[in-house]
Formats: structure tokens, C-alpha cells, sequence
């Protein structure tokens, strides 16, 4: 453990008064002294001296065997005798750091419990501390009515003792402390700061599961004065949960507390002001004209002084500049001041930030700084840099050569695995989305695997480099990057370069000869698996590459992928057995065994009104792309338009739990039906739906994909495609029948019995509806892309609503109606107001851009009115989003 | 509970863990215990720290920080002290921080304080922390304190620690309550 503290005997000070005190300290003669306690005439001062011995030894590090330990604390017990008030504080603490095992307390128990009931109030708050510090539940029991006095005790010392034992006590004995909200109530209004602040803390803990309490708590302290800035800051916390969760149950309408955040901003303490700021910035689907004091403020603390308040503040606008990078960049100036900040955390925050607010224009001279500060920082700080520098790239593909540049600078430097890799996956990423960038990024790879250490990376650039190299102008040059592999590097390596260079081989003809005389060569390798590649690719290469058959079989075989899930190929090869039948691939299943899409309603996370596309929702078509594309029925219908959230088919808790996602294409619709048999005795096979399209008469169905097997628990899909009039919004309801054979599951054995009976199950009704053929996508300037579209497509029409809820209710309905992104936080309605403009924009199917303005009028009686204005690409889609509107 | 290692094989200039030293999960500034309240692990100061100029620990006081890891975090701290308390003015605080995980230190005559604090004691609470606790040290010695003088008076420093974090948790915050408590004295203003 520790090594005992020993001030050196320096030439310099040899002066006695230099001397540690605790100089050559020993717990055997600490642990001798300590029977000075048992002495019948205390000597109080010498008795707290050897107490200060032990927490010398204690705060080393140092360990008290379990006997030592007792013997201590017995010794100790004894100190309650003496009346000096140094010693007894002194006691206090030491029990509290001997922390005695639970037979042992009770020796002091009843000192303690004298003490909790003494005239002194400095013994009372103490003792309570000790008691709640090493008792146990039964214990407890005895002293709850002690403790429940103490919270309200004249002497705030007191009662903030009881109030954070509470506190701590509430972990291990919940049901107890529960019952002490009355005097906890009354803690609350206290006019001693600090047991107002343990009161609130406590209080809070203890209703923090019943929000209406935790609300009224908030609304009625809001109001009233809070006296400490700690309490606060609890105080704005409490708040911030409170607006969380009423934001959560209506969208619309004004924020409530916001006010109360506002003037927090204000208060005179930092730590409140900092609290209230990123509450502030914190709030869901906060808007530009909300977040503007906390910027302001925040960005004062930019230049101060103090590092604490400097890295603070960084550190909170970093976060703001992820979601809402505009509303941050009045701040940039002062950002860039702190690039040359001493502490490396201030400027590494600064430069993310500023990365992620800069324009086009100030790149290259961030850039510049960036150079400077790379070389010394570490690279957890590097790594973030250079995903901040990828996403800047992305956005500005015109700077790829400045950016470009700079990731193979500091490829070339030292660095760990994660750095490098973070750098080779930017650049990979980079020449995948900016052709322009390809090969000057290509030639950096090449550069960087001549000399890198690391196997992995070398295995994943060559595969890369196979893919993308014979498709640029010169794939030449890049042989011998690759063949220097060969020669030079370890096994995994080589097998990976000899896998490229059959991959130039097969693409370009020209190079072909060639390459043949380098697989040639590596046949005599010292590694099975390098010469084994090189003969079969020899062997596939070297066939008669003129005959197109061939050819494509080739490249099928090298650039092809697997075509089934790599989770089930390896789950096939561990169940098959050596045997004369070869293994078959085709006898893999394609299909993806659970569902690969979290698609439990998410809690209701509102996308921004600002900047581009919601996240969430991309990702989760993405996932389906990847999904449908693997079921080759549907692969000619083009790329995926749009998929809509599941649509409940089943009621809760019935024997099938079905739902269905529509996805739309431009010629098709194909309807995904999550289904989970909720029956352990049963297992279901050959699972479809039968879709009656009668009423749907622009549909007609075109395949139909079966889910072989539903066993109890684990959710399949099955699919049903149809196709539609191309690019048209086509509306129509579709019946469901859930058609299945059914095998009886023998619930101990857990193995199905032979035979099935044919069995269906009536399903929900199925609608497409126009919003089925909207996107949510934002822009960023609404006023300019409204500008930008010809007003000869407008097309402008009155509405009445009728008689609505209020204002927020009808803005809030017309967005679901049409399915479109809000932008600019249009779609937050103040309350009291009476008329409301909001902004709307979106994709509609066939990739027209449409943008609406609606403005909103209520009247006395709470009639709604309503102007549409839509301009779109094409004024035919403005006319039927009028018709979207008059038919809702 | 709480905190894993620090890795103490930092940037020098920086100051900085290289590693994660946060547990997982709590990628961001820890709103989670707001959001998702019937979490218990309460918020903590996860530990204080008194060392000399050269290192050598003179208090160590850890909340919620597992016996085996203890070792680590002070090599951590004494070496982040080591790379950037040299040259700096008393009770000018300096900060670092990684993830969820916040660690503001000063230098106070002879003696480095380091307080390492998670969630809801982040870089500014624990300043308010690091600051009560320097007024008290301050205090009880009558200057800012050198080694001989921390170690003299090292029983009452350790009850005025003892009456501003009880078990990891922020309790008192004012030097002159404090001076009075440790002298069992009930506080002026009750």
C-alpha cells in the first residue's frame, strides 16, 4: 500500500522544525499507544493526538486487521467518559473511519443514543451522523423517532445532519426514510440555506417516482425563494425533468418554466448561471430563439479567467454545436482564442466546436491552427479531431484536397492503433462519398502501408485498395505497393496483398500477364494459406478469360459477396459435420433469425427544426434498405423512397402479435409484417398474410414472401409486395388474414410434434395513406428555399378548421396531416396566441421538394382558420397537397 | 459502484487520461439519473487527495472507489499534479476531465489538493468543493500551509474534511461554520 510519508532529511533544511511529525510512524506502536485510552484519568489532549496517529496511518492507505481493528474501537468507546469537546469530535470521526462490523456497534450504541438525545446540540447532530453511518436496519428502527425529530430541530446543524443521513440512508432503507416526508416538507421551507438544500435533495429522492409531487414541488419553490445557489441548482434540475416529461406528453403550446430557466440565467452565483444554461441547452426540441440568452451568457464565460469556467462553458456549447450548429457560431471568435488555451481539454473542445460551426470559407485557416496544436496533444484527443474533420469534409466535399492533406500529414506521424484507424476509416470514407478524392486518397493508403505496423489495418486497406484500385486511371502504379507486401510483410498480410493482386488481374486485362507472374512467384511462400490463395486464384485467372461466362464467374467470385448473413454461414459450418457430402452454401439460410430493428416505440424523441434530416429516421431506413435488399423479389424495384413506422395490426396481449411497416418505392409498395407468436406451445410454419386489395383498386399484388418458421418468442417478418402506378401517390385499405400452419410444441421437451393444421388469424385493416409519400426532410433557410422555388408553382387556398381545442392542437394536426418536417421551430404554438405561422418542408414521392407556409387564425369561439400556401418542383404536387388537406 | 481506473499512463502536457475512465453508459454529462430517477447509484465526489510537492500522500480519502483501483487513480493524480502545478499560484484551480469523469486540483503552499468528482459533481461543483476545502485548510492553519504545518495541524484538517463530504457527498461549505463544528461549537448563525 502506501509508502509511510517521510519528509526527507534535505541539505537545505535540516532544520528540526522540518521533521515530519509523523516521522517513522509505525501502526505496531500507534496500535501500543492506543492504550492510553483505557487509562482511568483520560488525558484528554494526549488522546486525541494518538486518535490524530491513527488517521494519519487510515488516510495512508494503511490496513487495520480485523482484531486490530476491534481492539481500537473497544479502546475508543471508553473515550466517551471524558467531557473535553476536541476529544469527543475527535471520537466521532474515528469510529466513523474504524467503521465497526455490526456486533461491535452495539457497544457504542448506547453512548450514541445518549449523545443523540443530549442538551448539546453539536453532540446530537454528530451522534447522529455516527449512528447513521454504521447502523444497521434494526437499529434503525429503535432511533427512527430520534432522527425524525432531528429534521425539524431548531438547530439547523442538527437537522441537516438527519436530512443527509436520510439521504444515505434512503439507499439501504427505503421504506423507513420514506416516512419521513412531513418533516422533510417542512425542512424544505427552512430559512437555514443549507438544510433547505438537504431537505430539497432528499425530498426530491424521495417522491422522485411521483410526478405530480415532484411537479408541485417544482412549481411551488420556482415561485418562492430558494436561498442557497446549491439548492438551486438542484432546484433547476428538478425543473429540467419536470419540462422533460410534460414535453413528452403534448408537443405544442408554450414551455412551462421556461421563465423560471431565464431568469436563472441571471442569478449571481456562476455555478446557478451554468446550471440553468445547460438546462437550457438541454431541453428537447429547443428552439434557436430559446437556446439565444444561454448562448450569450455562456459565451461571456468564454474569456474568463478562471479555467474552471472556461472549460465549462466549452464544454456545454461543444454539446449545443452537435444539434444546433448555427445557434453556436456567434461564439466562434472567442472559440478561436482558445485553441492556445494551456489546458489541452479547453482547446481540444474548442477546436470539435469549432469544426463543427465553421463555414467554408474559415477551413484552411483552422486547418492551420489545427497543424500546430495536433503535435501535442494525446490521441484520444486526436481521434476526436479527426471524426470532427471527416464530418467537416462531408459537408464541404469542395475542401477534400486542404482536409484531404491533412489526415495523410498526420497519418505519417506516430500514433496508436485507434488513432491510425480513425484516420484510415475518415480517409476510406471520404473516397467513397468524394469521387474527386479518390485517388489522391488512395495514393496516401498505399503510402501509409509501406511502412505500417499494424496487421489489421494493412488487411483492411489492401482489401480496399482491391475493390477501388483497378477502377482509377492508372491501377498500375498501385502494384507495387501491393506486391512490396508480399515480400515484406507476415503471413496475414501477404494472403491479404495476394487476394488484391488477383483482384487487378481479374478487372484489368492488361495488367493480367503480370500479375499471373507475381501469384506465380508467391506459390513458394513459406505460408499455407499465401500459396494456397495464389493457386486457386492462378487457377481462377488463368482460365480462358474471353469467354464472358468466365469472366463474370470470376469476378463473382472475388468481388462477390457471400450473399447469406455471416451469423448464420458460421452457425451452419459449427453444425456440420466432416462427412463425404461437401458443405453446401446454398444450404445456409438467408434469412436473419431475430429482428434486427429496435422498433419499440421509441420514447416520442421530436427531431430539430433546424438543420437537415432527422437522424433517427434515417438510420432506421437504412436498416431496412439493407434488410429488403437482401430478398432478391424485390431488388428490381429501385431504391427504397420511404418506410413508415410500425402500424399495430394485433391488439395488445393477443396470441399473434403482428405489425406492419410500409415501404414505399416509386413502382411498389411492400408491406412488412413483424409478427411474434406469443404461445410457447405453440410453433408456427409456413406464415403469410393474405391481403384482400379490393378496396385498394391501384394496387395489385406481385409476390408474396412466406416466413418459414415463428417459433414462441423470437419475431420474423414476412412480405407482401405490390405494385402501384409509377411515382403516383396511390391510396387504398387493405384487409389482412394472418395464414399459417400451426404444430403443437411439447413444452418440456421444446420439440414440435410432426403434424400441422392449417389455421388463420383476422388482422387489422391496412391503409396507405398520402403521408405515406411524404419524407421529413428539413431545410436549413426556409426563407431562401422558399425563395429559390418559382412562384408560378404556388399554390395558395383558405381553410376552416371549425371549432378546435386551441390553436396548438389544430397547428399540430395539420403537420400530422401532411407528414412534413417542421422547420425553425414554427411548430411550437405560444400559448394565449391567436394566430400562428408555421414553416413545413419535406420530399414528396418522385423526389419533389415541397415547402408549405400555413398561417393559422382562431377566433372568439374557437374557430380555426387556416391559409395553406404550398410551392413545390412541380405545381401538380402543389395542387394535391391542397387535396391532401381538403380530404383530411 | 461508481468509477473504474484512470490510466496512469497520461499525456504529459495535456494532463489527460488516455483511456476511458468512466463506466459504461455514461457517455454523456449524466442527466441519466434525472431521466431515469430509479437509478440508486448516487452522485459522488469519488475521492480527495493531499499530497506534497513530491508526491507523497499525505490524506487519501476515497467514496465508492473499489480497494484495487484506489492505487491507480492516486498515480494518476500525482502525475497530472506533476505535469501542471508547477509555476501555478495558490488556489488557482486547474481542470481535466474525460467524459463523465471531472478532476479539479490546486496547490496551496506546499500541498496539492486534488478532488476527482462524477455526474452531478462536475468541474463546477467540485470547484466549489476544492474551495471550501482550501479556505478551511487555510484556516486552521492561519496560512497557506507548508508540509510542517499541514502535518501539525493534520488531526483538525481531517475533521474539517469530515464535516464538508460525508460519504462522497458535499455537506458543509462554509470555513467559519466549519471552525466552529470541529470545535464541537454550534455555528453562529443557528
Amino acid at each position: 500500500m502506501a509508502r509511510p510519508y517521510v519528509v526527507k532529511k534535505d541539505d537545505d533544511h535540516d532544520d528540526e522544525a522540518e521533521y515530519s511529525p509523523f516521522l517513522g510512524l509505525e501502526k505496531g506502536t500507534v496500535l501500543q499507544e492506543a492504550r492510553v485510552f483505557n487509562d482511568p484519568q483520560l488525558d484528554a489532549r494526549r488522546c486525541a493526538q494518538v486518535i490524530t496517529k491513527l488517521l494519519y496511518l487510515l488516510n495512508q492507505g494503511e490496513a487495520f486487521t480485523k482484531v486490530e481493528a476491534t481492539e481500537v474501537f473497544f479502546a475508543v468507546t471508553k473515550l466517551f467518559q471524558s467531557k473535553d469537546t476536541t476529544l469527543r469530535r475527535m471520537v466521532y470521526l474515528i469510529i466513523k473511519e474504524l467503521s465497526p462490523s455490526a456486533d461491535e456497534v452495539i457497544i457504542v450504541t448506547s453512548s450514541l443514543m445518549k449523545d443523540m438525545n443530549s442538551k448539546i446540540d453539536m453532540y446530537r447532530a454528530n451522534a447522529i451522523r455516527v449512528l447513521s453511518k454504521i447502523t444497521d436496519g434494526t437499529l434503525l428502527m429503535q432511533i427512527e423517532r430520534y432522527l425524525k425529530q432531528a429534521i425539524v430541530d431548531k438547530n439547523p446543524v442538527v437537522a441537516s445532519a438527519a436530512l443527509v443521513s436520510g439521504i444515505h440512508l434512503l439507499q439501504t432503507n427505503p421504506e423507513i426514510v420514506k416516512r419521513w416526508s412531513n418533516e422533510v416538507q417542512e425542512g424544505v421551507q427552512s430559512r437555514a440555506a443549507l438544510v433547505q438544500f438537504h431537505a430539497l435533495a432528499l425530498l426530491h429522492q424521495i417522491r422522485q417516482n411521483d410526478r405530480l409531487a415532484v411537479s408541485k414541488l417544482v412549481t411551488s419553490l420556482t415561485r418562492g425563494s430558494v436561498r442557497s445557489p446549491l439548492a438551486q441548482c438542484l432546484l433547476i434540475r428538478y425543473t429540467s425533468q419536470v419540462i422533460h416529461e410534460s414535453s413528452m406528453n403534448s408537443q405544442t403550446g408554450e414551455r412551462p418554466f421556461f421563465d423560471y430557466l431565464e431568469s436563472c440565467l441571471r442569478h449571481k452565483a456562476e455555478l446557478v448561471i451554468f446550471e440553468a444554461a445547460r438546462a437550457i441547452t438541454e431541453l428537447s426540441s429547443v428552439t434557436s430563439r430559446e437556446l439565444s440568452p444561454a448562448i450569450t451568457v455562456l459565451q461571456l464565460f468564454l474569456s474568463s479567467s478562471k479555467p474552471i469556467l472556461r472549460f465549462a462553458a466549452v464544454r456545454t456549447l461543444n454539446k449545443v454545436a452537435m444539434t444546433h450548429p448555427l445557434s453556436v457560431t456567434s461564439c466562434n471568435i472567442d472559440m478561436e482564442s482558445l485553441i492556445s488555451d494551456q489546458n489541452r481539454s479547453i482547446a481540444t473542445l474548442a477546436i470539435t466546436t469549432l469544426l463543427k460551426t465553421g463555414n467554408e470559407s474559415s477551413v484552411d485557416r483552422l486547418m492551420k491552427q489545427i497543424t500546430n496544436f495536433m503535435s501535442d496533444i494525446a490521441d484520444e484527443f486526436k481521434i476526436v479531431v479527426v471524426e470532427a474533420i471527416r464530418s467537416l469534409c462531408l459537408k464541404f466535399p469542395l475542401k477534400y484536397r486542404s482536409l484531404m492533406n491533412f489526415l495523410s500529414n498526420i497519418l505519417r506521424e506516430e500514433g496508436g492503433f485507434e488513432y491510425k484507424k480513425a484516420i484510415v476509416d475518415s480517409i476510406v470514407i471520404l473516397i467513397r462519398d468524394i469521387p474527386d478524392a479518390k485517388e489522391s486518397g488512395l495514393f496516401h493508403l498505399c503510402e501509409f502501408i509501406e511502412d505500417c505496423e499494424f496487421t489489421y489495418l494493412s488487411t483492411q486497406i489492401l482489401h480496399f485498395i482491391g475493390n477501388e484500385g483497378p477502377k482509377t486511371s492508372d491501377p498500375s502504379k498501385y502494384i507495387r505497393y501491393i506486391y512490396n507486401r508480399v515480400i515484406l510483410e507476415n503471413a496475414t498480410v501477404r494472403a491479404s496483398a495476394v487476394s488484391t493482386l488477383a483482384k487487378f488481374g481479374a478487372m484489368v486485362d492488361s495488367l493480367k500477364p503480370r500479375i499471373l507472374v507475381l501469384l506465380r512467384r508467391c506459390q513458394f511462400d513459406i505460408d499455407d494459406e499465401v500459396r494456397d490463395r495464389a493457386t486457386l486464384y492462378l487457377d481462377t485467372l488463368g482460365g480462358d478469360a474471353s469467354v464472358g461466362e468466365t469472366e463474370k464467374y470470376v469476378k463473382d467470385f472475388l468481388f462477390g459477396s457471400l450473399d447469406v448473413p455471416l451469423v448464420n454461414l458460421e452457425k451452419s459450418l459449427r453444425s456440420y459435420e466432416a462427412s463425404d457430402m461437401p458443405f453446401d452454401i446454398y444450404s445456409v439460410p438467408k434469412e436473419i433469425k431475430s429482428q434486427p430493428l429496435a422498433e419499440k416505440k421509441a420514447p416520442g424523441r421530436k427531431p430539430t427544426g433546424l438543420g437537415g434530416p432527422p437522424c433517427a429516421p434515417v438510420s432506421a431506413v437504412d436498416a431496412y434498405e439493407k434488410l429488403l435488399s437482401l430478398i432478391p423479389e424485390f431488388s428490381s424495384f429501385g431504391k427504397l423512397f420511404k418506410s413508415s413506422t410500425p402500424v399495430e395490426l394485433s391488439e395488445a396481449e393477443t396470441e399473434y402479435a403482428v405489425n406492419v411497416v410500409k415501404h414505399i418505392y416509386d413502382g411498389h409498395v411492400v408491406f412488412q409484417y413483424n409478427c411474434t407468436n406469443t404461445i410457447p406451445e405453440q410453433l408456427l410454419e409456413n406464415v403469410t398474410v393474405f391481403v384482400d386489395a379490393s378496396e385498394a383498386e391501384d394496387f395489385s399484388e406481385v409476390a408474396s414472401k412466406p416466413l418459414r418458421s415463428l417459433p414462441y418468442d423470437s419475431p420474423g417478418q414476412t412480405f407482401v409486395a405490390f405494385e402501384k402506378p409509377y411515382g403516383l401517390p396511390a391510396t387504398g385499405r387493405f384487409s389482412n388474414l394472418l395464414k399459417f400452419f400451426v404444430k403443437e410444441v411439447d413444452p418440456a421437451t421444446v420439440e414440435a410434434e410432426e403434424e400441422g393444421v392449417e389455421d388463420e388469424y383476422q388482422l387489422e385493416d391496412l391503409e396507405i395513406v398520402p403521408v405515406d409519400y411524404m419524407l421529413k426532410v428539413g431545410v436549413s433557410n426556409f426563407k431562401n428555399a422558399w425563395e429559390s422555388m418559382a412562384p408560378d408553382n404556388e399554390r395558395v387556398d383558405e381553410y376552416g378548421l371549425g371549432a378546435r381545442e386551441s390553436l396548438a392542437e389544430a397547428v399540430c394536426s395539420v403537420i400530422n396531416i401532411l407528414g412534413m418536417q417542421p422547420c425553425e421551430g414554427t411548430e411550437v404554438v405560444p400559448s394565449n396566441s391567436r394566430s400562428h405561422a408555421c414553416l413545413l418542408s419535406g420530399i414528396f414521392i418522385g423526389n419533389v421538394k415541397v415547402l408549405v407556409r400555413l398561417s393559422f387564425g382562431v377566433d372568439e369561439s374557437k374557430q380555426v382558420a387556416m391559409k395553406l400556401a404550398v410551392r413545390s418542383e412541380d405545381p401538380n404536387i402543389s395542387e394535391r397537397i391542397h387535396e391532401i388537406v381538403a380530404e383530411a | 459502484m461508481g468509477a473504474s481506473l484512470p490510466n496512469p499512463d497520461l499525456d504529459s502536457q495535456g494532463g489527460q487520461q488516455k483511456k476511458d475512465p468512466t463506466t459504461a453508459g455514461t457517455e454523456e454529462r449524466s442527466r441519466s439519473r434525472l431521466l431515469h430517477p430509479s437509478n440508486p447509484i448516487p452522485e459522488m465526489i469519488l475521492a480527495v487527495l493531499f499530497t506534497n510537492t513530491d508526491g507523497n500522500i499525505l490524506v487519501e480519502r476515497f467514496h465508492g472507489v473499489p480497494a484495487e483501483e484506489r492505487l491507480h487513480w492516486r498515480s494518476f493524480l500525482v502525475k497530472l499534479g506533476a505535469d501542471n502545478l508547477k509555476g501555478t499560484k495558490n488556489e488557482e484551480l486547474l481542470v481535466a476531465s474525460h467524459k463523465s469523469v471531472f478532476v479539479v486540483y490546486t496547490i496551496l503552499g506546499d500541498v496539492c489538493i486534488y478532488v476527482v468528482g462524477k455526474d452531478e459533481y462536475d468541474e463546477l461543483a467540485l470547484a466549489e468543493l476544492i474551495f471550501v476545502i482550501t479556505s478551511s485548510v487555510k484556516d486552521v492553519c492561519g496560512k497557506p500551509p507548508t508540509e510542517r504545518l499541514f502535518l501539525d495541524h493534520y488531526g483538525k484538517i481531517c475533521l474539517c474534511l469530515d464535516e464538508i463530504i460525508w460519504k462522497g457527498m458535499l455537506e458543509n461549505t462554509d470555513k467559519d461554520r466549519i471552525r466552529r463544528l470541529i470545535r464541537l461549537k454550534a455555528p453562529t448563525d443557528a
